[in-house]
């Protein structure tokens, strides 16, 4: 057998080892790019779940100080990035619920913590405009006008 | 040395203003002429007079007022006509200096307008805003008013919720992200 005749062969079996073991890594998408192991990172899920319950238990019994204090650990957590979304979505509604118990200062306190785990531009406007609207809130004019003027300029740079 | 020229030196020879060899020459000629030697003692007399009467003759503040007046408008006919006069020789640069002056006002009133558009822009922004997360929080409190039992009336239905885009949006209760994203 000549070995024009067996390349094709080989190469076939060497594309598809490589195939084999690089699959898990592909399957594996963004949480993989981002850094952190499927189980990490469904732990860290399952560990945020449980806070959300606790601090909206606390929040439901006005204990907001403790509220503030548990709500904080999910954020604390070493996220990849590809869980902003569901980040910013908590925060928010965490924020939201702290406002409905009259207690924007603890709202605005929660925001100002936890606004530098977030990277994404769009993630921080919409922060930042919470955050003015808690201002506002408050009766805070010119920080609230600080806190949007920030925020439009972060939407300007993704645009 | 003649009289007249040493009449017409006298009084500089009383002040001490002559050089030495003049005041030499009108010194020996007085030594030597009575008519202008009367005349330097009448000089004298006259001089002495008045200094005697120097006090009645100070000025009344009148006077000093009108004559301050008087300066002040000459000073400033003077400037408006140097300003006028300095155009008129330097075309070019009276030119260049209005262009300046035009490109520096126009950025200056580019940039104020420039601000007013951008602040008008952000209380847009802002105003949007706090109008959505305003009826978002009317909705809630009309959810959880109507989890209680409690009856709305029908004006405060329309006047406040019909048009609230949140109503439809978040009509389920919100439940936990990381919950709903896992399953």
């Amino acid at each position: 057998m000549s070995p024009a005749r067996n390349f094709h062969p080989r190469l076939f079996l060497f594309a598809a080892a490589l195939t084999f073991l690089t699959l898990p890594f592909i399957l594996a998408g963004p949480e993989f790019q981002a850094g952190s192991q499927p189980a990490e990172l469904g732990k860290m899920r399952s560990i945020a779940e449980s806070q959300h319950e606790i601090v909206m238990s606390l929040i439901r019994k006005k204990e907001f100080s403790q509220a503030l204090s548990e709500a904080n650990k999910i954020f604390q957590l070493n996220w990849p990035p590809n869980q902003e979304a569901p980040l910013r979505k908590d925060l928010l509604y965490f924020a939201d619920q702290f406002l409905h118990g009259g207690q924007a200062a603890i709202g605005l306190q929660l925001l100002e913590t936890n606004l530098k785990a977030f990277k994404n531009n769009a993630s921080r406007a919409a922060i930042l405009k919470e955050k003015g609207y808690l201002h506002k809130n408050m009766g805070q004019e010119d920080k609230a006008i600080e806190c949007f003027r920030e925020a439009q300029r972060l939407e300007k740079i993704d645009k | 040395m003649d009289c007249k020229s040493c009449t017409e030196d006298m009084t500089a020879y009383l002040d001490g203003e002559l050089n030495r060899a003049r005041f030499r020459e009108i010194e020996g000629h007085l030594e030597g002429c009575l008519p202008c030697l009367e005349e330097l003692e009448s000089l004298k007399r006259s001089g002495r007079l008045v200094e005697s009467h120097l006090p009645e003759l100070e000025p009344k503040p009148e006077i000093w007022n009108n004559l301050t007046a008087k300066i002040a408008a000459a000073q400033e006919t003077k400037r408006r006509g140097g300003l006028l006069s300095f155009c008129a020789a330097h075309r070019w640069k009276a030119a260049a200096a209005a262009i300046a002056a035009s490109v520096v006002l126009a950025t200056g009133l580019w940039g104020f307008w420039n601000h007013q558009q951008s602040e008008k822009a952000l209380r847009q922004y802002m105003s949007e805003y706090i109008q959505k997360r305003d009826s978002h929080i009317h909705a809630t409190r009309a959810r959880a008013s109507d989890a209680r039992g409690e009856t709305r009336t029908a004006d405060s239905d329309h006047a406040e919720y019909s048009d609230n885009p949140f109503v439809e949006v978040r009509a389920e209760p919100f439940d936990n992200p990381f919950r709903s994203e896992a399953q």
